[in-house]
């Protein structure tokens, strides 16, 4: 049997127990810690019953004690399924059942979302759980049997030791919730091995040592932003999680702690480049940049790359697939940043509607073959068979993503666009994200989401959603007088309407978060 | 009938099409002269409806491609919406 991840995070223990694995604002945990922190919470999982193959919830923030719920989960062969904290009542009572989670830890509260109130409203008529962990200090008056409070799950369920569970070649590890474009949710199965190899494999192929300090802007609940950090913590390196975006805390960060690897979406990028006294901060100790979840406008790149000297590597992929295909300025410097190409580790080809691959030059579906590929979406066998493709040739899966590509001559593959993004506006197809693309790189456009509105005469008219630098007035005129040249006149928005902010908390854009921008006079 | 004024549509015009409004007369050809295509010209109708809180038949704008003749459309059959 290959190593497992307790095996691999034991040996970085030994040889740095106290290198900070993990810090989230000012807590830290150790490795040191962390085995012994999962050691605790583990033995206390087993206790309640818990053990190969049961779901355990986890409805919090970004946290140290996230991270050791989910790692203990693990430690026991039990899967950790991550919530996205802010999720209602409609979204809990879906969710949970759908998952088969037994039990859960919540905190108390996330922003302006009560956690443990949403559960003591839902529990038991609406939902079962056998046990609800609540970080908190005084459990509410009215609570059920089922709710404890942490610290009397510790005092009265948790040993000192748990051995770690090694699991069979086809264990799962955990269940990843995608919110998914629809708003229904998916889950998706994370094969243990075939997570590790890929993590570890991109750790590899981006050189990431001990000796580094990762900073990621995503959440930890999120598939994506999980599994970034992974790709360090198996490396033995350290990982800090900002979910909450400031520039000048961001800036102040990377130069306080020297920290090597950063990652941004184009629009978070853009922000952080016009912060006053920018050029003021030290950033000589970034040595990667990671993008993602948004077109890359090469004249954004180069920034990072030529001025600050920072490798770049933008990715497409999905939580779906864990490793994906990429442009890495080392390697692919010269062409743009919407021109992928697979990693040594992972296999592309591009395929029409019926699933045979397109002849060179054509459009088609892009379809990755990694080692992490989901063995499913839990508890959903059509869409499993719709996406997932198994190669009998090694017993790997291909996933279908549903990103249009155009495979170049020389095996570079053009991002054309989401298949589902597509904006039927007449008789032409628009791809929102190359209208983004092009709205962002307007100096005093801050970012941009453009989506499809229905038009009762061309079908679907284009809507582009603009967050201008400061109080700028943007009108579709300044855009279409912009536009001239440099795209198609069918690509220039119908419709401008400039938004207070554009909010993408995982990365992606969140339509239903947009909020009309008041001019102050 | 209703009372919006040439100066006003001309400068809602402007800011759709990007063209300066000084250079926007009656004999302004939509196509030729602003550059829209066919599409473009109903999302200009859109545009002008409800910036002035109208409501046109769509498919009268498309009948007509002077910048003039749209406005007269307006002033004429123009009705005010209920937003």
């Amino acid at each position: 049997m290959p190593k497992t991840y307790f095996d691999i995070f034991n040996d970085n223990a030994e040889r740095n127990p106290d290198k900070i694995l993990l810090c989230i604002d000012d807590n830290t945990i150790t490795y040191r810690a962390f085995m012994n922190e999962t050691a605790r919470i583990a033995s206390g999982m087993k206790t309640l019953g818990i053990g190969e193959n049961d779901k355990v919830g986890l409805i919090m923030s970004n946290s140290v004690e996230w991270y050791v719920v989910y790692w203990s989960a693990i430690r026991i062969g039990a899967q950790p399924v991550p919530i996205d904290p802010q999720s209602g009542e409609m979204e809990l009572s879906r969710l949970i059942p759908a998952s088969t989670v037994k039990i859960c830890f919540a905190a108390e509260k996330y922003r302006n979302n009560h956690i443990i109130q949403v559960l003591l409203d839902l529990i038991p008529e609406k939902l079962t759980l056998e046990k609800v962990i609540c970080f908190m200090d005084k459990l509410p008056e009215n609570a059920p049997d089922c709710f404890i409070t942490e610290s009397d799950f510790r005092n009265g369920f948790c040993g000192e030791e748990c051995s770690w569970f090694v699991p069979e070649a086809d264990h799962t590890m955990s269940l990843a919730c995608t919110s998914g474009s629809t708003g229904i949710p998916k889950i998706l199965s994370v094969p243990y091995y075939g997570f590790l190899v890929s993590q570890m494999d991109m750790g590899s192929y981006l050189n990431f040592t001990s000796d580094d300090i990762m900073m990621i802007g995503m959440t930890l609940y999120h598939q994506g932003g999980f599994g970034m950090g992974l790709q360090m913590t198996l490396k033995g390196g350290t990982v800090l999680y900002q979910p909450q975006f400031q520039p000048v805390t961001f800036l102040e960060t990377v130069e306080k702690y020297r920290i090597t690897v950063i990652q941004l979406t184009s629009t978070l990028a853009k922000v952080l480049l016009s912060t006053p006294n920018f050029d003021s901060y030290d950033l000589s100790s970034v040595r990667i940049c990671y993008f993602a979840g948004e077109v890359l406008p090469k004249e954004l790149a180069d920034i990072f790359v030529k001025k600050l000297n920072i490798r770049v590597i933008n990715i497409i992929g999905s939580s779906e697939t864990a490793t994906m295909v990429v442009w890495d300025s080392a390697r692919d410097g010269e062409v743009d940043p919407s021109d992928f190409r697979k990693l040594p580790f992972t296999d592309v080809k591009v395929i029409d509607a019926k699933q045979q691959e397109v002849p060179l030059g054509e459009v088609g579906e892009l379809c990755v073959k990694t080692d992490a590929v989901i063995t499913s979406y839990f508890g959903n066998p059509e869409l499993s068979a719709e996406k997932i493709i198994a190669d009998e040739s090694d017993g790997k899966r291909w996933f279908c993503t549903g990103d249009l590509v155009q495979q170049q001559e020389d095996g570079r593959l053009r991002f054309a666009g989401r298949s589902k993004r597509i904006i039927k506006r007449g008789g032409n197809l628009v791809h929102a994200e190359e209208v983004e693309a092009c709205l962002l790189t307007h100096p005093e456009i801050a970012a941009a989401a453009v989506t499809a509105e229905d038009h009762p005469a061309i079908g679907q008219q284009i809507v582009a959603y603009i967050q201008p630098v400061g109080d700028s007035r943007i009108t579709r005129g300044q855009i279409a007088k912009y536009f001239d040249g440099k795209l198609s006149a069918y690509k220039v928005p119908d419709k401008v309407v400039p938004v207070e902010e554009i909010p993408k908390d995982i990365g992606k854009i969140q339509f239903k978060y947009l909020r009309k921008k008041e001019y102050t006079k | 009938m209703n009372n919006l004024s040439w100066e006003e549509f001309k400068n809602a015009i402007s800011d759709y099409v990007g063209v300066e409004a000084d250079e926007i007369t009656e004999e302004t050809d939509v196509y030729e002269d602003l550059y829209l295509d066919s599409l473009g010209v109903f999302g200009l109708g859109t545009h002008i409806t409800e910036n002035f809180h109208l409501e046109l038949p769509l498919s009268a704008v498309a009948t007509v491609s002077r910048v003039g003749e749209i406005f007269r459309l307006l002033v004429e059959q123009g009705t005010p919406s209920e937003a």
